[in-house]
């Protein structure tokens, strides 16, 4: 009888323990997920950024300083600085159709050092105000050099 | 003697002869005295040219260099393949440790024969099969100009390659199937910018050894010139460069020329993986060579 009643309580605290850890499991992946997306998205409006400043750079769009300084400043609050790792935590090395590579969390001292010498350089970029051309160019350059050095190692190639 | 036994004695010789065959077969070949006879002196300015445009710098500088880093020869980069870890070594002017004691000759047989000075081949990871396609001028003038970087201590640890990839002789049977100094593409009326870009590209650039897929004997496969395919090494694939829709179809030469500046592509993503240090040394051509290889990128046949 006893040995009944402690099997039932028993067979309860399983299911309840078991309900609990896949609930666990769920919000983890659901937030491993949405951060990924979340890394993306913020990736995703640089390139939107980059799309105003690039054609500016290479001579394809007129240079005009308000459009300008409105993108860099937008570049600006996009940038993350040295809490980049706040977007890569652990636990989302795999999933979504993330091209981070393990580099990312293997030598996450290299990732975040381009992270801050990008957001250094928009920083300098901002704080210039490029007047013409010229001006844009160089200040732009070593903001777009950090893009490539960062794809090098941290992004898998296409 | 029975017949069984000169039956067996037979076969030896057989397989002797075909062992001598193929021992023969696979001898490293260098450069004959006729053809050295060709190198002329070289200018150490003209090579500059000639390092940017053959990327020596992506696997035999420090992995990631800028700048001036890029000329510090020191070797170290590891390219994991199939066939094991190859290991660019140092080829500074350092006279122990790198080639600080070559001759232009000895650079001429390493780069169009894949034959070391004491006569071994080298691995087709040091892309000799490209190479190849150069002129004698070219060599000469590289040599030139790699006579004035510095010298940099400190040799790079050696392939581990797995067994029979072990056996360097075995090279000499890949290099008769793929080492051919031809060009790769009959082009009909090619125009001087287009002929430019096609020795840019099938020569000193390279680009053939990642963007075209490779057979099962480790060669590429040339009716696939271009198409893509996966990564020799490491996960990802390497996009098809030919003028399709699965490919750089809808690039405008000046895109392209501009993607090989500045790694950014007509959407303005960023070049990432190998492209990167591509394009380092890309950068630093005379922009009409960069020209020359996006009109040739235009003139090829479409691959799927
Ligand atoms: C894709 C990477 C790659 C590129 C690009 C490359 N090499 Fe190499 N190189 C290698 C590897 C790997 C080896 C070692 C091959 C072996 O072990 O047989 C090598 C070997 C050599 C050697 C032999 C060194 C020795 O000590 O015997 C020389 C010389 C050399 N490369 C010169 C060059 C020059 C000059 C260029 C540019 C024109 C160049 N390489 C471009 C990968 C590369
Ligand atoms: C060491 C390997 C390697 C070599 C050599 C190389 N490429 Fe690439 N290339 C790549 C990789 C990898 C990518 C994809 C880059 C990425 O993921 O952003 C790429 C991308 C490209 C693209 C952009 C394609 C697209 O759809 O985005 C072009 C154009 C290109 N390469 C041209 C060249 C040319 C021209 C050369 C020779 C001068 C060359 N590549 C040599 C590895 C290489």
């Amino acid at each position: 009888m006893i040995g009944a009643e402690i099997e039932t309580r028993m067979e309860t605290f399983m299911r309840i323990a078991l309900l609990a850890a896949t609930t666990l499991v769920l919000t983890m992946s659901a937030a491993g997920a949405d951060i990924i997306e979340e890394r993306q998205a913020i990736m995703k409006e640089r390139g939107d950024i980059m799309r105003v400043l690039g054609p500016i750079a290479q001579g394809q769009q007129p240079f005009d300083a308000d459009t300008v300084l409105a993108a860099l400043e937008r570049m600006n609050e996009n940038a993350l600085g040295d809490s980049i790792m706040d977007y890569f935590p652990e636990g989302t090395e795999t999933g979504g159709d993330t091209r981070a590579t393990p580099a990312v969390w293997e030598d996450s001292e290299a990732f975040v050092e381009i992270e801050t010498t990008y957001s250094a350089n928009i920083q300098a970029a901002v704080d210039a105000a490029p007047g013409d051309l010229d001006e844009f160019r160089a200040a732009f350059g070593p903001i777009a050099a950090q893009c490539g050095a960062c794809h090098e190692r941290f992004r898998t190639q296409q | 003697m029975n017949r069984a036994t000169r039956f067996s004695l037979a076969l030896l010789a057989l397989a002797g002869a075909a062992g001598v065959a193929a021992w023969v077969m696979t001898a490293p070949a260098t450069l004959d005295a006729a053809e050295l006879a060709t190198l002329p002196q070289g200018d150490a300015e003209r090579g500059e040219r000639v390092f940017w445009a053959s990327g020596c710098a992506s696997c035999h500088a420090r992995e990631g260099a800028t700048g001036d880093d890029m000329l510090e020869l020191a070797g170290g980069l590891e390219l994991e393949t199939d066939f094991g870890t190859f290991v660019a070594p140092n080829i500074s002017m350092h006279p122990t440790d790198g080639i600080g004691d070559w001759s232009a000759a000895d650079l001429a047989n390493a780069m169009l024969r894949g034959v070391s000075p004491d006569g071994r081949h080298y691995y087709p990871a040091f892309p000799y099969a490209s190479y190849a396609r150069m002129e004698m001028g070219d060599v000469a003038d590289l040599y030139a100009f790699m006579r004035t970087l510095p010298e940099v201590e400190g040799r790079a640890s050696g392939n581990a390659l797995a067994f029979p990839y072990t056996i360097r002789r075995g090279v000499g049977l890949w290099k008769a199937m793929h080492l051919d100094e031809g060009p790769v593409l009959a082009l009909p009326d090619e125009d001087d910018t287009v002929a430019r870009g096609q020795y840019l590209v099938e020569g000193p650039g390279h680009c053939g050894e990642c963007h075209t897929p490779r057979d099962f004997t480790g060669g590429l496969d040339t009716s696939r010139w271009l198409a893509g395919g996966p990564s020799m090494e490491g996960p990802g694939r390497i996009p098809n460069i030919t003028p399709s829709a699965d490919g750089i179809g809808s690039w405008s030469e000046f895109e392209i020329a501009a993607y090989l500046e500045s790694g950014f592509t007509p959407d303005f993503d960023s070049a990432g993986g190998r492209m990167a240090a591509v394009i380092r040394n890309l950068a630093r051509l005379p922009e009409e060579d960069r020209q020359a290889i996006a009109a040739y990128l235009k003139a090829i046949p479409a691959q799927p």
